[in-house]
């Protein structure tokens, strides 16, 4: 079985500072994995590298066996959402259009075909009665979902998702983490970012802690221990464990104060 | 008695063949600054309008200092300028906005530098600072047909790679849309327009002429297809409206078609402000459990409610 993505020697640097070096990593087709790290740590850019929205230093990247140079058709994107502007003046059928611009013809308008996979779309993810809403009346949750839509519309072997839990309600979260398990049931691939360690351990079967290297991977049974967070947050996050259920908090108030100081800065 | 007498008096300038021909330059400056402004104002690009349109008039200088060629001059110092402000911008430590004020400013300056050593021709340039009715040849208006024709089907060709582009540029990459190529093509189709428009309405007002109608179009309505219809109608009736005051009133060009759009903006402005009091309606829906009424504007709603089935919207 070939990879989903497969990463050698991978080094990505923004002005000749590398954010990682010498990165090789593999993604088996039809997993669900979650990455996790602190700000600052390449989540994003190793995302991007993948995407090929940035042409790495060093190093091969293969989406399904196939080198990346421009962005492969296999992959849905899914950004985080503030990075987008939603105040721009379309509907929500619109918006989840513009995943289907591969396929469409030259004209500005779209055939009957792509309205109906739109309107399919759109009810499969429970937006139906969104379709004609404008992008600026919806709440963070139908926004989410909204690029979610878009990204699924064009059929990908593999979805990539950057913070999708952010800026949510717990309620939301467990929603979009139990859609995207769905997802994987059919078959998709799936790779997504997070800060949110305790709906990773509920939701993901494997995830990847990450800090400019991989630092461990594996089920969050086995590898949300002390000494591994330790390593990667670099601070002290406490784990306690319930049987099957885990829960991490951090361990004083005072690191707590001074990641929510890191998180803000740019 | 002639036939003219008994036409009313706002028809009088039609008379002339050059305010014809500047009207007729005007409706399509403005159309298309219009339809262009769209994605500048979405993009938030107003400011590389606004550095294109400087530029290109030092280079017009430029390029009638050397070879009495105006539009050659401009053009080519647009494209170049337009590419040196690119990859400045790419470098980390000075941004898009520093890049474009450097560039656009120096070529502004080495274009009044030369034009106050050549004093004869200063007359000539106040055109393509200010814009002139009078300045429009019939040469000029061929080139703004061409590039209305070239610009037109351009738009209609990329019309969805430059909404999606213009909405979420790496994921419109992502998504197979070469960003690079199309970004650099509706760039040059930008200075295209600039060089078409700077005997009309004028280098240091252009960027303005193509930010309002654009501006006022997004206050008027939510949907892009619209706004692109409603910035392109309202471009070129302000431009008119410009272009018909000049005449009487005798001023630069320019300046009254800037006027126009801006009291275009006033009124929908106005009309925005009424409209979202009309929006506060109220009707019957839900929060989790609870099923209430009360007054909420619509545009301002973020948190998720269902409608109650026998609810009525407005
Ligand atoms: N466009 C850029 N130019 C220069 N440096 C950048 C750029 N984007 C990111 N960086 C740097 O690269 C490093 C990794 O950033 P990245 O965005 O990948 O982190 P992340 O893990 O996604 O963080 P977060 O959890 O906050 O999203 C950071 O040190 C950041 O400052
Ligand atoms: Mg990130």
């Amino acid at each position: 079985m070939t990879a989903a993505i497969d990463i050698t020697h991978l080094t990505c640097a923004y002005d000749r500072v590398p954010v990682f070096e010498g990165l090789s990593w593999t993604l088996s087709e039809g997993a669900f994995v979650g990455i996790v790290g602190p700000s600052g740590a390449g989540k994003t850019t190793l995302l991007k590298a993948i995407l090929a929205l940035l042409t790495p230093a060093m190093g091969d990247i293969r989406v399904f066996g196939e080198l990346v140079r421009r962005s492969p058709t296999a992959i849905g994107y899914v950004p985080q959402v503030t990075s987008l502007p939603w105040d721009f003046p379309v509907t929500v059928e619109q918006a989840v259009m513009m995943g289907r611009i591969r396929t469409m013809q030259r004209w500005p308008w779209p055939r009957r075909s792509d309205r109906q996979a739109v309107r399919e779309m759109l009810e499969r993810l429970g937006l139906g009665p969104l379709a004609h809403r404008p992008l600026q009346d919806l709440s963070g949750g139908e926004q989410q979902r909204v690029i979610l839509a878009r990204a699924l519309i064009s059929q990908p072997r593999l979805l990539v998702l950057d913070e999708p839990t952010a800026d949510v309600d717990v309620k939301t979260q467990h929603e979009i983490l139990h859609l995207l398990g769905e997802l994987n049931q059919q078959g998709i691939t799936i790779l997504l970012t997070t800060h949110d360690l305790n709906s990773v351990a509920a939701h993901l079967p494997h995830v990847v802690c990450f800090h400019r290297r991989i630092i461990a991977e594996g089920p969050p049974q086995q590898i949300f221990t002390t000494e591994i967070l330790r390593e990667t947050y670099q601070a002290e996050v406490t784990v306690i464990r319930h049987g099957e259920f885990i829960l991490m908090a951090s361990a004083t108030p005072l690191s707590l104060l001074s990641t929510a100081r890191r998180r803000q800065t740019p | 008695m002639t036939p003219e007498m008994s036409q009313p008096v706002w028809w009088l300038p039609f008379h002339y063949q050059f305010f014809c021909r500047g009207f007729e330059a005007a409706l399509l400056v403005g159309a298309l600054c219009g339809v262009l402004g769209v994605y500048v104002v979405l993009r938030g690009m107003s400011y590389v309008g606004h550095g294109l349109a400087h530029a290109i008039f030092g280079g017009a200088v430029i390029g009638y200092a050397l070879r009495q060629q105006i539009y050659v001059g401009g053009a080519l110092w647009g494209c170049w300028s337009a590419l040196v402000i690119h990859r400045m911008a790419r470098g980390r430590p000075i941004r898009l906005d520093a890049a474009i004020g450097i560039v656009s400013a120096a070529s502004f300056a080495l274009g009044i530098a030369l034009m106050s050593r050549m004093r004869v021709v200063t007359r000539n340039f106040e055109a393509a600072l200010f814009g002139n009715l009078l300045a429009v040849t019939p040469f000029d208006l061929r080139l703004i047909v061409g590039v209305a024709v070239v610009g037109t089907l351009l738009l209609w060709v990329f019309y969805k790679e430059l909404l999606f582009l213009t909405f979420d540029p790496e994921g419109a990459q992502v998504c197979g849309v070469r960003v690079a190529w199309i970004d650099t093509l509706f760039v040059l189709l930008l200075a295209a327009v600039i060089v078409a428009a700077l005997q009309v309405i004028g280098a240091t007002l252009l960027a303005a002429a193509i930010v309002i109608p654009a501006a006022t179009a997004r206050l008027l309505t939510t949907s892009f297809h619209r706004m692109v219809g409603v910035a392109a109608a309202l471009g070129a009736l302000t431009a008119a409206i410009g272009m018909w005051a000049s005449f009487y009133l005798n001023t630069a060009s320019g300046a009254t078609v800037v006027l126009s759009s801006t009291v275009a903006f006033g009124i929908a402005c106005v009309v925005h402000f009424i409209r979202r009091q009309r929006l506060a309606h109220q009707h019957l829906h839900r929060h989790g459990p609870t099923a209430h009424q009360h007054r909420h504007i619509h545009e301002q709603f973020h948190h998720p409610h269902d409608l109650l089935p026998n609810s009525k919207q407005r």
